[in-house]
């Protein structure tokens, strides 16, 4: 700003006015450049790790690449190409099936858990005794920081048959339902949506708490003066106040959910029933990467992959139309000074 | 109003408490069971220590590294890869917050669409790119203690496990830069500090509670991580295992496996965790950079 | 001129007596030659750390026959032994080819040789055997599981049997008097006890409520080998020895389903697929909960030492278990099991084959095989090892030593992996009550078809 309006008042010498222009544009330049060396180092690593696979796994998804002919097949060659692979997909009997489980499994645990849950443990955590508050947060952060290997025991500790199992055991004996099952055999849906959802519930949960505790108190305060009810102020100035983390949270899970496998590997690995709780991502995992006799074909897993990414990116699309992206992504304010 | 409030209240708590009571239940049986022989619902058939012997003697012989050394690695590889995540992060996140670029919209949005890649079927396209850093010399293969940025490198498992953590980072990162108001850093502009030296020394202490939250989300992430170390580090697994890893040996469809014994692993591998979050958890509540709008 | 001679004359001979002082050096310096071999194996330890760990031993004796010989080089070994899925351990072997980083000895299922051989990932051996006279201890009928397009591509190292699993209580509430009990396995022998007269039996048992319906007979959970040797039992071919190409049989495959679906409708069984391992599989079938069922001899010891240790062990599962061959599909034919043996294969990458072989041939002997054997409960592989004193200290090995001679394998063909997961995938809609035998038959047909093309013969 200084020397702007140096320059502006300028007329000490030609010479001199000429060579602060120069400098001006110089530092002008450097100005335009300052973003994309702020830029640079993400943007090295996503185009590495990101873009290039991104474009590879989209012209694997037109190969045979497979465990056989890795290291021979030349697969950036067109003449390699064709669609095959899609075809395979689409005249695959179990697809509807699949396809069907995915979006059922992403709808169900968005809403118990990793928005449903979370925003009731925010509320209720932020709304009590804060030491009570925070031991119910820690709580439900265990299933995240747990090894995956490590919570899926768990679970199947829990859902075991009578008598090692703790549900059948504790809970369903004594009230007389069921015969003591394997409850993943019996419902494995349930565990499915659980096991997930408990491990989702604490992202939206930190953001939802975060987002709750920095709403200024006199807001609360002020309602409670005027005689509104804890439901009414949550309903009325806590939920409006953190549309934008439960919009985030939203879209993110979703991206999250439509991707993650781990979990039901290790659960149920698609069974018990065929393809029963198989999800999109398991297949392509499946079919690109593992089983048991290294049933390993990248091109078949990459197509597998390439359509769940289209199905991800439409979502997304959706969602930031939904929410006006414009408006969370306003100009910055400080830029020229 | 206040009689019709109550049920709605007393659901609520229900709903918050089952749940609850169930991870309660899950993890305490997970802790008995680490301390047992075999386990019947909650009940011990017998107590023993022997499930946590790996701590003072390898359990599989002297062909294998010591859960100690397992542990160093874990804590090296997570460590980098925090520091990494966090500075590339905050750079990123304050040009886009307080900079004006072509592109910076479709950025933005493109950040949070990468995340609609699911990480494993990246794995192989990852490969060939590591295969392709790995014969830039210099680089590829000989920086001292990464051992390099290429396949097979610590220092590669590290940088592809900080790629898939950036985006949640800079979303992170810029919301806390959005709410720190710009006047602080304008005059140190005015007075003729480069951006950088702005970023660095006037923002970064300011967003200290943001670095924290992050740091500790990306530590989680990289200590628990396994399919990635698994899949770029090849026939190294043996010394430079991580925790993930070392807690695979225990796990066999073929043989025996000491599921006690992998109960025990797991909290050895969840307890620093978990401590670090106790100590930390204030931090982590202030994710959210707050305020009403533009947030995370 | 003859000055410019003279001197080049002299450069040559000073050039000539520097090349032989220098390889003079080089030659003294290569006697103390170091080579590293890399060992790759899977092994769960501790009990089958002797897959690699036998190799530390061989090097001591191979280093000091090298002495002997006069051969400059000296090996040692860079052992990596780790306990991954097989998916990945697959994949690392690939990847690290790609990179080329392959260990040069690489332990792994048979059934890889063939895929990695069509992509010149192994080397064959054949020619190279012969060397080496120890091979001859191996077990012959083996080799045909290291045999790929008419040569061996790798060493068997280890193998275990899929035996017949029988609850002799639960026979006895049924009705069997002891002496028919032990006759059993000898019956199942001699083809007078096939696979339906098992079916029988498990039926009146889950209708005399000796077990609960479902659990008159069991498989493993999951897909595996051990399915594939009932599709044997009924005729079933896997592979075209002339094309090598990969075989369905309609018939037997329509036999094999139809037993899988009448066991689950008619006879009260098949009550397992989907179960979980240590949660329900291991605790119903060491539990007494189930009347047959197809396990491994490797499971013997988990039993012994997991659930049944309150019991007594191994003493109490010798009054209550016994085990046979699975037993044919019709009277007087010839029972079987399916061995998955482990094989030796040496990477096309590594650069002293010869001393790669030479090792394995170290550990292809009665010592380091049984001290694996004994320590992981797996079959011998070796001609006359119940003979070997510490063999015959295990019981359980040395009943079932007898079984290789019925050994059937799975084929070694790179598609083997969508083959059987699709014959599985029809199984488990059989048993589940989804399909009939027929639409069973018609789904893997198509299915084959749609993924391997024309690398599957359909018959």
């Amino acid at each position: 700003m200084k020397r702007k309006k140096q320059s502006e008042e300028g007329g000490i010498s030609p010479l001199s006015t000429f060579l602060k222009a120069k400098k001006w544009s110089f530092s002008r330049l450097q100005g335009r450049l300052a973003p994309y060396t702020f830029l640079a180092p993400a943007l090295i690593v996503i185009t590495l790790f990101f873009f290039i696979p991104l474009v590879i796994v989209f012209i694997l998804s037109f190969t045979k690449l497979d465990i056989t002919n890795f290291g021979i097949l030349e697969w950036w060659r067109p003449a390699n190409w064709s669609l095959d692979n899609y075809v395979k997909i689409f005249t695959n009997r179990f697809f509807p099936r699949i396809l069907g489980n995915t979006l059922v499994y992403v709808a169900l645990t968005l809403a118990f858990f990793n928005v449903g849950m979370a925003l009731l443990i925010a509320l209720i955590t932020t709304h009590i005794n804060r030491r009570v508050g925070f031991a119910f947060r820690a709580l439900w952060l265990l299933p995240r920081i747990t090894p995956v290997v490590v919570y899926i025991m768990m679970w199947k500790a829990l859902a075991g048959p009578a008598p090692m199992g703790i549900i059948n055991n504790y809970l369903l004996g004594p009230l007389g339902i069921g015969s003591g099952e394997y409850l993943l055999n019996t419902s494995p849906w349930v565990f499915v949506i659980l096991v997930n959802g408990f491990i989702g519930a604490s992202f939206g949960m930190i953001l939802f708490s975060s987002a709750i505790e920095a709403i200024p108190k006199e807001y609360s305060t002020a309602s409670k003066v005027d005689g509104a009810t804890t439901w009414q102020t949550i309903r009325y100035i806590v939920l409006p106040m953190i549309k934008w983390p439960f919009l985030f949270v939203t879209t993110y899970q979703t991206l999250s959910l439509l991707t993650s496998f781990e979990q039901i590997m290790l659960l149920t690995d698609g069974g018990p029933g065929l393809y029963q709780t198989e999800v999109w991502a398991l297949t392509a995992y499946h079919r690109a990467l593992t089983s048991y006799f290294g049933n390993i074909q990248w091109g078949y897993g990459s197509a597998w992959a390439v359509v769940l990414v289209v199905i991800g990116i439409i979502m997304a699309i959706i969602y930031l139309r939904v929410f006006k992206f414009g408006e969370l992504v306003q100009e910055p304010k400080i830029d020229r000074l | 109003m206040r009689l019709r409030q109550k049920p709605r209240a007393a659901l609520a708590y229900l709903a918050l408490i089952v749940p609850s009571a169930l991870i309660l239940v899950g993890f305490l049986w997970l802790f008995i069971t680490s301390f047992s022989i075999r386990t019947e619902g909650l009940r011990s058939l017998g107590w023993t220590l022997s499930n946590w012997s790996f701590l003072w003697k390898s359990p599989f012989g002297p062909q294998y590294p010591s859960i100690w050394w397992v542990t160093l690695n874990t804590l090296v590889m997570s460590l980098i890869m925090t520091l990494i995540v966090v500075v590339v992060s905050s750079m990123t996140a304050y040009a886009l917050s307080r900079m004006k670029f072509t592109g910076r919209k479709s950025f933005l949005s493109l950040t949070l669409i990468l995340h609609a890649f699911p990480s494993v079927t990246l794995l192989i396209p990852i490969y060939f790119v590591l295969i392709w850093v790995s014969k830039i010399p210099v680089i590829g293969r000989g920086v001292p203690l990464l051992g390099g940025l290429g396949y097979n490198t610590i220092g590669g498992v590290a940088l592809v496990m900080v790629a898939f953590q950036l985006p949640f980072g800079i979303w992170v990162m810029k919301g806390f830069f959005d709410n720190i108001s710009w006047d602080m850093e304008r005059s140190a502009l005015i007075d003729g500090a480069s951006r950088f030296r702005v970023w660095w020394e006037i923002m970064m202490p300011n967003i200290k509670p943001g670095i924290a939250a992050l740091s500790i989300f990306s530590f989680i992430t990289g200590w628990n991580a396994y399919l990635i170390p698994l899949t770029f580090t090849a026939g190294r697994a043996g010394k430079s295992a991580v925790l993930s890893l070392y807690l695979q040996n225990f796990i066999s469809e073929s043989v025996m496996t000491e599921w006690n014994a992998v109960a025990a692993v797991g909290l050895f591998q969840l307890i620093p965790v978990v401590i670090f979050f106790l100590f930390t958890q204030q931090m982590l509540l202030n994710i959210y950079g707050g305020g009403k709008k533009g947030g995370v | 001129m003859k000055k410019l001679r003279i001197r080049s004359r002299i450069v040559v001979v000073a050039l000539t007596v520097g090349l032989l002082l220098i390889g003079g050096a080089i030659s003294y310096a290569q006697e103390t030659e170091t080579i590293t071999i890399t060992v790759r194996a899977r092994a769960k330890p501790p009990m089958e750390n002797w897959r690699g760990d036998n190799f530390l031993l061989a090097a001591e004796e191979l280093n000091a026959d090298l002495k002997t010989a006069g051969d400059p080089r000296r090996v040692e070994i860079e052992l990596i032994q780790d306990n991954m899925e097989w998916g990945p351990f697959l994949s690392e072997f690939v990847l690290g080819y790609g990179a080329g980083e392959a260990p040069d000895i690489w332990l792994t299922g048979h059934e890889y040789i063939g895929a990695q051989a069509e992509a010149g990932r192994i080397i064959a051996l054949s020619e190279m055997l012969k060397e080496f006279p120890t091979f001859n201890l191996i077990i012959d009928g083996l080799w045909n599981s290291t045999s790929y397009k008419g040569k061996i591509w790798g060493i068997p190292q280890d193998a275990e049997a899929r035996p017949l699993y029988f609850n002799k209580a639960l026979l006895k509430k049924l009705g069997w008097s002891n002496t028919e009990i032990a006759a059993l396995p000898g019956k199942i022998e001699k083809g007078e006890f096939t696979l339906y007269d098992m079916l029988e039996t498990a039926k009146e048992a889950a209708a005399t409520g000796v077990v609960e319906i479902g659990n008159g007979f069991w498989t493993r959970p999951k897909n595996g080998p051990d399915f594939t040797a009932f599709y044997y039992a009924f005729g079933g071919e896997t592979i075209d020895s002339f094309t090598g190409k990969l075989v369905f049989d309609r018939a037997a495959g329509l036999k094999y389903y139809k037993f899988f679906y009448d066991a689950a409708q008619t006879y009260g069984s098949m009550g397992c697929l989907g179960l979980d391992w240590s949660g329900a599989w291991h605790p119903g079938v060491s539990g007494s909960k189930v009347l047959f069922w197809i396990g491994g001899t490797w499971q013997w010891a988990e039993w012994a030492e997991k659930f049944l240790k309150e019991q007594g062990g191994e003493s109490y599962m010798w009054e209550n278990f016994g085990f046979g061959l699975i037993p044919a599909a019709e009277k007087g034919g010839k029972p079987n099991t399916l061995t998955h043996p482990m094989a030796f294969l040496i990477s096309s990458q590594s650069k002293y084959p010869d001393l790669a072989l030479a090792l394995i041939a170290k550990v292809t002997n009665y010592g380091p095989n049984t001290r694996h054997a004994i320590a992981s409960t797996h079959l011998g592989i070796l001609k006359d090892q119940t003979e070997y004193k510490f063999y015959k200290g295990s019981r359980l090995l040395s009943e079932t030593l007898y079984m290789l001679d019925y050994t059937t394998f799975m084929p070694n063909n790179p598609y083997w992996g969508p083959y059987s997961t699709i014959t599985y995938e029809a199984l488990a809609a059989t048993v589940g009550g989804d399909f009939t035998p027929q639409e069973a038959v018609d789904f893997v047909v198509d299915g084959l078809q749609r993924e391997l093309g024309d690398k599957v013969i359909i018959r």
